[in-house]
């Protein structure tokens, strides 16, 4: 009796080793590549912040919290700033209300099947899979005045109303140039968008839909009381995904308006620093203070909107 | 796991390492490929060889070498000599990554001629940190307004000498209403404009600082670049730089109607294509227009020259009362540089020698169409059959001009907290002027519009001395030594 | 799904409106690349005449001029197709890495107790939601002092995080199959890498098809990662931007077209090829924690 405990007992404890060893086998590389570059990545980030480069030594020296100091004062006193923060605010919003509800009605119809409903998705999902250079050079080519149509149209159908038309400056004037920088990504952002969305919609369980439609409502009806519920998981994940664009708008001011100061945003500002080796430390400063910000606004965001419909499942 | 990756990482650095290879008799040049191309870097490469049997040199030619340079010194490389633009070299040297060149500068490439002697004296003070050389200056740039000669002989259209010149053959232009196409039957038709020019508004520094400097005299530099205060902003002593900006905003700003529209907003490459085919007499640009658009020039339609700066009416004058010539050095800042870790260091500075010999300067600006090199062409003879008349007239404005430059190592430039060029951050402010009266009520109506709308240039720099004041203090206490 | 064939006469008139409208915007979307296809095929000299005009011949001509431009870095000269095997060459091995340990990581954390288990899913959830920005240039010298910088080894590690987006879906995933798939082979007496490899990773194949598909395209036109780590190497993203700017650069626009049509028929032939597979599995559920 006793000998087949114990027997029992090692080959328990021998297959918990084994299940151990197999945990840390998956997990090795996954967990050590973190650590690397997540880990020690933002512990030297976060050290950096508290040096400053000094001309007479050499190199970095300690500087205590002057980095974080600048940066309030930066925030409260230097236009520029304040401006860089706000265009890169915006991305939010842009984001989360007008693609994503925009991407949820396109989706809803597309679903419905409006005409040529397989080909709209096609040409829709395009843009994320082109390069970015390519679609942005296509997209300012087309407002220049000599070469693109928009301001030949733009004249010829204002044109009507008022002989002495002038034609706004796309992206010579502020703040037309970071509009247009916020259509452009809704030109190319509705497809993926819609993609994640009708994806969602068609799981939801035919008798649902079915139901709505025996019922004799509309389209309205449907999408705001049958539909939107349903999907509200991908919608939270879609809305919180877009919060994050703040963060990393980078590369639709740099190619839309190369030179320009004023469309800056936070992740741009960063970028140059690093590419002209200069101010390194106090921006990793300004993105690491605006990162400790924008956490618990995101949190409470994923939280909220969580609360709104409860989950359902099938 | 841990042990397999540690492995990988340790050989792939052994290959980086081994791939080094140190042959004395090899040097290898990367040179930033832009407007000048790389004819004239493979030209003395190869007689450089000449001179030298049995030393081979390779090079590189790279757009993005400038980005790529703090990586190689930090890391060292194969490189022995870079020539580029935007190199922090400042802050590359002070941490010891860049090779000083006081003693080759002391050696002479002639009897009697030193290293040092050669190099363009108004860039000579550009190459020293802290009391030492790292570098040697690359270019003597030139900037200003670029003209289609044959539109102006067509048209019977002189340079202009002054300002008020400028002024009123803009107006000429505008008002003759010329077709760019003569065939085209639209009653809207593209007319000839005076200027294009493009959102990246810096090209127009190249006129308005020689009309500063023209104002202030080129000795108000040397004491501006020293950074030293917060006085130097102000508007009181330094008349020039708000009078050029005044200046431009007459002839540009306030004539909306001169410019191809929407120059303002125009992707710099469409505003030189549209220069080339004939849209506007005149555009705002620098020394390598000609060479980097030289596959799409149609003798036709065009003859590319540099137009001297006009003269403004308060300009200084010399002796004889004649008014100064004065031309602003485009790209002070390219440097020739090499580096710490360099495999061959020796050779690289037999090749700095060589590259200050006068038959290897009057190379540089035969096969760049015109660039001089930042060194004294006295003595240098120039064969003019491979020169075009691009390249003449801007050889002609760098022999005859007082040339200066912007460039500081104060270390509140260096660190960025204040601008010299256009302070206090060094954001141009002609797109705002422009999109100030480019409006509907001030082209309608221009006196009543001006009576409560214009906008007062010199209040910029005022306001603009008022913040850096305010702030100097904090600034200079935010850099660290 | 059924065809909603009965529908009343004010929603197919409203059907039809948006249908106008999803027109119009795929016009806008089609326009700008019919313009540049039929501008590629003039010479550059006939684009600047007239930008509307029709070809006068169709020529291949710029198509086969794109070849003879090339991108030269420290490590040699690089023309379109160079770069095309480079992307194709990266995007495949990104992917498979990125999503073979996804799965991996996510398969024991979702099924497998252990201490740590819960910090170590949080810490994802962090990371996913939460970028932290300004860590360029420490990552940037942690490259180089592995030595990792400018190769393509170093990229490949860069790209292989594990605690993404994909982390998460297969997460989910894992953690709502059935326990009594893996008992019955434990009870056979399976090891726990024989049940992951021949049980779950084959059930799990369409979810990370979808999964590895999503990533990829994101790799095949990342630019900013390539442009700062692996300069001497140019994928297709990276080297597009040199190869148009340089041909803008000598007004060669119509070359410049070529170029981007080039650039783009690969991954669209691909995209319509696979485009049922791509739409149907394409999940972004469920971030719940």
């Amino acid at each position: 009796m006793e000998k087949s405990i114990e027997v029992k007992k090692k080959r328990i404890l021998k297959k918990k080793t084994k299940q151990r060893i197999f945990i840390i086998l998956m997990l090795a590389y996954p967990v050590l590549q973190f650590l690397l570059f997540f880990g020690y990545v933002n512990f030297d980030t976060i050290t950096l912040t508290f040096q400053k480069f000094s001309w007479t030594e050499g190199r970095y020296v300690y500087s205590g919290f002057d980095n974080y100091i600048m940066f309030f004062d930066r925030i409260f006193n230097d236009p520029w700033t304040r401006r860089t923060i706000i265009n890169s605010l915006l991305y939010m919003p842009i984001n989360s209300l007008v693609i994503l509800p925009l991407s949820m009605a396109f989706s809803y119809f597309l679903f419905k099947k409006v005409p040529f409903s397989g080909f709209f998705r096609v040409v829709y999902f395009l843009p994320s899979i082109l390069p970015i250079v390519v679609m942005t050079m296509a997209f300012s080519f087309t407002f220049d005045s000599n070469l693109g149509p928009v301001n030949d149209i733009y004249k010829w159908f204002f044109g009507m109303f008022d002989s002495n038309v002038i034609v706004p400056s796309w992206f010579g004037s502020y703040p037309t140039k970071q509009m247009m920088i916020f259509v452009y990504g809704i030109w190319v952002g509705l497809g993926f968008n819609i993609i994640l969305m009708t994806a969602a919609i068609t799981r939801i369980p035919e008798e649902l839909m079915e139901y709505g439609q025996l019922e004799g409502i509309g389209f309205f009806r449907e999408f705001t009381t049958v539909v939107i519920p349903l999907i509200w998981p991908t919608v939270v994940t879609t809305f919180i995904l877009g919060m994050t664009s703040v963060f990393t708008a980078l590369l639709q001011p740099l190619f839309l308006t190369p030179t320009s100061g004023d469309t800056n945003t936070i992740a741009l500002a960063i970028y140059n620093s690093v590419l002209q080796n200069q101010n390194i430390a106090y921006m990793a400063t300004f993105g690491i203070i605006l990162s400790i910000f924008g956490l618990p606004i995101i949190l409470l965001t994923r939280n909220t909107l969580n609360k709104f419909f409860t989950e359902v499942e099938y | 796991m841990k042990k397999i990756l540690l492995t990988l990482i340790a050989i792939s650095s052994l290959i980086l390492a081994s791939c080094t290879t140190t042959d004395p008799n090899s040097l290898k040049i990367s040179v930033y490929l832009g407007g000048y191309g790389q004819v004239w870097i493979n030209t003395l490469a190869r007689a450089f060889e000449a001179e030298n049997p049995g030393i081979t040199v390779t090079v590189e030619a790279n757009p993005d070498l400038a980005s790529d340079i703090p990586n190689r010194l930090q890391n060292g490389s194969p490189d022995d000599l870079f020539f580029s633009h935007g190199i922090n070299w400042e802050f590359l040297a002070v941490q010891g990554h860049i090779e000083p060149l006081d003693d080759v500068l002391q050696e002479e490439i002639a009897p009697g001629v030193k290293l040092i002697d050669k190099i363009d004296q108004s860039l000579l003070e550009t190459a020293s940190f802290n009391g030492t050389y790292y570098k040697l200056p690359w270019t003597n740039g030139v900037g200003g307004l670029v003209y289609n000669a044959k539109m102006f002989r067509d048209n019977g259209w002189e340079v202009p000498e002054t300002y008020e010149d400028l002024v009123a053959l803009a107006d000429t232009i505008n008002e003759a209403k010329i077709k760019v196409d003569p065939t085209d039957m639209k009653p809207n038709a593209a007319t000839i404009k005076p200027f294009v020019w493009s959102q990246e508004t810096y090209y127009w520094d190249y006129l308005v600082f020689d009309w500063w400097a023209q104002l202030n005299g080129t000795e108000f530099f040397n004491d501006y670049k020293k950074a030293e205060s917060s006085e130097i902003f102000n508007p009181t002593t330094n008349q020039g730089h708000y009078k050029a900006l005044e200046a431009w905003t007459d002839l540009v700003a306030k004539n909306p109607l001169h410019s191809v529209e929407d120059s303002v907003g125009k992707q710099y490459m469409a505003a030189q294509m549209d220069f080339l085919n004939g849209y506007a007499a005149m555009i705002p640009n620098a020394q390598w227009l000609e060479m980097e658009m030289i596959s799409n020039i149609n003798p036709d339609i065009m003859e590319m020259r540099m137009m001297p700066a006009p003269f403004m009416a308060d300009a200084k004058t010399d002796d004889e009362g004649n008014p100064i010539r004065v031309n602003y050095t485009v790209g002070a800042g390219d440097s020739i540089i090499i580096p710490k870790k360099a495999p061959n260091k020796a050779l690289a500075k037999e090749f700095l020698k060589f590259l200050a010999l006068d038959s290897s300067i009057a190379t540089f600006t035969e096969k760049t169409n015109g660039v001089l090199l930042a060194m004294n062409y006295d003595t240098i003879d120039l064969d003019e059959s491979n020169l075009s008349e691009f390249s003449k007239s801007i050889i002609e404005i760098n022999q005859n001009s007082q040339k200066f430059n912007l460039y500081s190592n104060s270390l509140m430039i260096l660190e960025g907290k204040v601008g010299l060029e256009w302070p206090p951050q060094n954001l141009q402010y002609y797109a705002t002027l422009f999109n100030h009266y480019n409006n509907r009520d001030y082209l309608t109506n221009p006196e009543a519009w001006l009576v409560n709308n214009e906008y007062n240039v010199r209040n910029i720099f005022v306001e603009s001395y008022n913040h850096i004041k305010d702030n100097w203090s904090k600034w200079q206490s935010e850099i660290a030594g | 799904m059924k065809a909603h064939r009965f529908y009343s006469t004010p929603a197919k008139v409203a059907l039809w409106v948006i249908f106008g409208i999803f027109s119009v915007y795929a016009f806008t979307l089609l326009f700008p690349f019919a313009w540049m296809f039929v501008n590629s095929f003039k010479s550059n000299q006939e684009f600047f005449t007239n930008i509307w005009a029709l070809p006068e011949s169709f020529s291949f001509r710029n198509y086969s001029n794109v070849i003879s431009y090339n991108m030269n870095t420290a490590s040699g000269s690089f023309n379109i197709v160079h770069m095309f095997l480079l992307s194709v060459g990266i995007t495949l091995a990104a992917t498979f890495i990125n999503t073979m340990l996804s799965a991996m990581a996510a398969y024991v954390i979702a099924r497998y107790k252990f201490k740590g288990r819960n910090l170590l899913y949080s810490i994802a959830l962090f990371t996913l939601i939460m970028p932290i920005v300004g860590t360029l240039p420490a990552q940037f010298r942690l490259m180089q002092n592995l030595g990792l910088y400018n190769t393509i080894f170093g990229l490949l590690i860069l790209y292989s995080g594990s605690f993404g987006f994909t982390f998460f879906i297969m997460h989910g995933y894992f953690k709502n199959i059935s326990p009594t798939y893996a008992e019955a082979a434990f009870v056979d007496g399976a090891s726990d890498f024989q049940v992951f490899m021949k049980i779950m990773l084959p059930m799990a194949k369409p979810i990370m098809i979808s999964l590895a598909i999503i990533y990829g395209i994101g790799i095949w036109n990342d630019y900013i990662t390539p442009s700062i780590y692996l300069k001497n190497y140019p994928t297709l993203a990276v080297g597009i931007r040199y190869l148009t700017q340089t041909m803008v650069s000598t007004g060669a626009y119509a070359e410049m077209f070529a170029t981007m049509i080039i650039s783009i028929v690969p991954i669209l032939a691909i995209f319509i090829a696979f485009r049922n597979t791509i739409m149907e599995n394409m999940v972004a559920g469920g971030l719940k924690g």
